[in-house]
């Protein structure tokens, strides 16, 4: 712990992010990473920056509120809710991407949405990403928030599709389900308040250019 | 006063006396958009009773009692002498309005009246105030130099207010040349700033922006404006460094850039458009007129209207996380309802600035973000 006054206060996802965003933030030399443990802790301060631990749906409230100067959080929660804060870089670390799955035993996915239409009932915990997905092909579909596992919607007949982020599509085999659609490419972002963003500017600067930097040395060299 | 629903203790939770209802239930009507997660009787909470007096509320919508309306009404009251003061004369529009009057109208809350009209509750005063204009019904020279004090209601993500008591002006009409615009977009910054020195923001940041070069540079640079547009006015780096080409481009930079007038007058701003011309008058005239050293250019910045057609500004103070007041020109929006006329106008948030304004923000972090945002903003430079 440091006596120094905290210059910065990140708010960092707990969970599944981690284990990509970890080894970046090290190698971008942010204080405290060494020795911190997001299950274990709550907050952390070292060599002038606080690190605060929350679910990555919460990371946008603690920024846009000003707690948090800068935040780490996935672009499916800034599409649910990203409004009031700066989106500022692309942490390419992961593959994920959000997709709409249906059961394997129903009939193909343009049929089943042909035939169904507006009638469809759609599993998320993106409602809002969801219902813009339809909105865009001049659908209103029924969408039914759930707060995680939407597969067992499917699976039980709760919903005939779900949208949810998928990773290697393990998870959707499991419980019988296929990748119909595609709907974006999902990746970590470097965000921050609005108003800090300003005052701020030279820490939150800097601590950019080394994260840029350490995303530069974690890629591999492009073709000659 | 009187009419308003009468204090539940037991769940507000503490022995509050409620000794004042701006607003009555007025609206017992049927509605297409949740018009019943609105609270009408008040939207602050005296400090210390925090989360647990907010039980029994609709998110967004709090109470104000005690010293909590007194302070408000002094706030008022310092705005009233400015404006007034400056040949601003008060003008009310009513709280429901046809559909799509206001300016923001895609956040507005929505109801259905007996007939089956289709009214908004204002989400802005802005709109009212130009279609008021645009018909011809505010009298009066040219141009009409016009204020409000008054209660929006605007749908809103996460835990934000939806209830937000908004105090602006509106300059609208007059001649329309380069100069003109130029006279009428400092006197509006300046109002401003008078505005929040009274309101006793003794730190304030206007961060200018400007809608015009914005779409001057991208149609130089070849750049679909839609799509790099939608990413600036949602304040999307990524999704604007992609719209332009790449983070390195000459469009990412040029957009990129922040600074303060001086470093923006040698070489921020760029080009020889029309619209790059005009903002170089704008910020050579604030100068003079005191407000070059509060003021961060920022060429990329827009705001989430997209009426705007030259100058958007917003307005920080140290220790506010949130901008607590914004504005700009909407040369266009008077001619949704009638022959276009040059406008500018701002609105601050009143909550908002009574809490930057309190004395909450501890000193030391108000005097280091102060110290940080001159230095860059003296010395010119990108973005972080």
């Amino acid at each position: 712990m440091s006596a120094r006054e905290p210059q910065l206060t990140l708010a960092l996802p707990r969970g599944r992010p981690w284990a990509s965003l970890a080894p970046l933030l090290r190698r971008a030399g942010v204080p405290g990473m060494e020795a911190a443990d997001p299950e274990r802790q709550l907050v952390t301060v070292a060599g002038g920056v606080r690190l605060i631990f929350t679910r990555p749906a919460d990371v946008v409230t603690y920024v846009r509120e000003g707690v948090a100067d800068l935040g780490v959080t996935g672009k499916d929660v800034l599409l649910e809710d990203g409004a009031g804060i700066v989106e500022l870089l692309d942490l390419p670390l992961g593959t994920w991407r959000m997709s709409l799955a249906i059961r394997a035993s129903d009939m193909p996915w343009p049929q089943l949405l042909a035939e169904r239409g507006d009638a469809l009932r759609v599993a998320t915990s993106y409602p809002v990403t969801t219902a813009a997905f339809f909105a865009a092909r001049g659908l209103a579909p029924h969408v039914i928030r759930l707060r995680g596992a939407v597969e067992l919607a499917a699976v039980v007949g709760l919903a005939d599709c779900v949208v949810d982020m998928v990773e290697t599509g393990q998870t959707l085999r499991e419980h019988g389900l296929v990748e119909a659609e595609v709907i974006t490419q999902i990746s970590l972002r470097l965000v921050a308040n609005q108003a800090q963003s300003r005052f701020l500017a030279p820490e939150i600067g800097g601590l950019l250019l080394r994260l840029s930097e350490a995303l530069r040395q974690s890629r591999p060299a492009g073709p000659a | 006063m009187g009419g308003g629903r009468a204090p539940d203790r037991g769940r507000l939770g503490g022995p509050l006396r409620l000794v004042h209802t701006s607003l009555t239930p007025i609206l017992p009507l049927p509605y297409s958009q949740p018009v019943g997660a609105l609270s009408l009787y008040c939207s602050e909470v005296t400090p210390g009773e925090g989360a647990a007096a907010m039980a029994g509320h609709a998110v967004g919508a709090l109470d104000a009692v005690l010293a909590a309306v007194a302070r408000r009404r002094r706030l008022e009251a310092a705005l009233r002498q400015v404006l007034e003061g400056r040949g601003y004369a008060e003008v009310a529009v009513p709280l429901l309005q046809p559909a799509e009057v206001g300016a923001d109208w895609g956040t507005a809350y929505r109801v259905l009246d007996q007939d089956g009209t289709i009214l908004d509750l204002r989400p802005d005063v802005t709109g009212p105030v130009a279609r008021l204009c645009a018909k011809g019904d505010a009298g009066g020279p040219r141009p009409r130099r016009l204020y409000y004090q008054a209660t929006i209601f605007r749908r809103v993500a996460g835990e934000g207010p939806r209830e937000i008591v908004q105090a602006g002006a509106e300059r609208i009409g007059g001649a329309s040349g380069a100069q003109a615009r130029v006279a009428a977009d400092a006197e509006v910054l300046a109002l401003v700033a008078e505005c929040l020195r009274q309101a006793g923001a003794e730190h304030f940041l206007l961060v200018l922006g400007n809608a015009a070069y914005v779409q001057e540079r991208l149609r130089l640079a070849g750049v679909d404006p839609v799509v790099a547009m939608a990413a600036l006015r949602a304040r999307d780096y990524v999704g604007l460094a992609v719209a332009v080409g790449g983070i390195g481009s000459a469009a990412a930079g040029e957009l990129g850039w922040r600074g303060g007038i001086a470093a923006a007058l040698a070489g921020g701003i760029r080009g020889d458009g029309p619209a790059a011309n005009e903002w170089r008058l704008l910020l050579a005239a604030l100068v003079p007129a005191g407000l070059g050293a509060g003021v961060l250019v920022e060429p990329g910045l827009l705001l989430p209207g997209s009426y705007y057609t030259g100058l958007v500004f917003e307005v920080l103070v140290p220790g506010a996380p949130w901008p607590i007041g914004d504005g700009g020109r909407y040369d266009g929006l008077l001619g949704r309802w009638g022959e276009s006329e040059p406008a500018v106008g701002f609105a601050l948030d009143c909550d908002r600035l009574l809490r930057a304004t309190d004395g909450e923000a501890p000193a030391e972090w108000t005097r280091r973000a102060w110290a940080a945002v001159r230095a860059p903003a003296a010395e010119g430079g990108g973005r972080p």
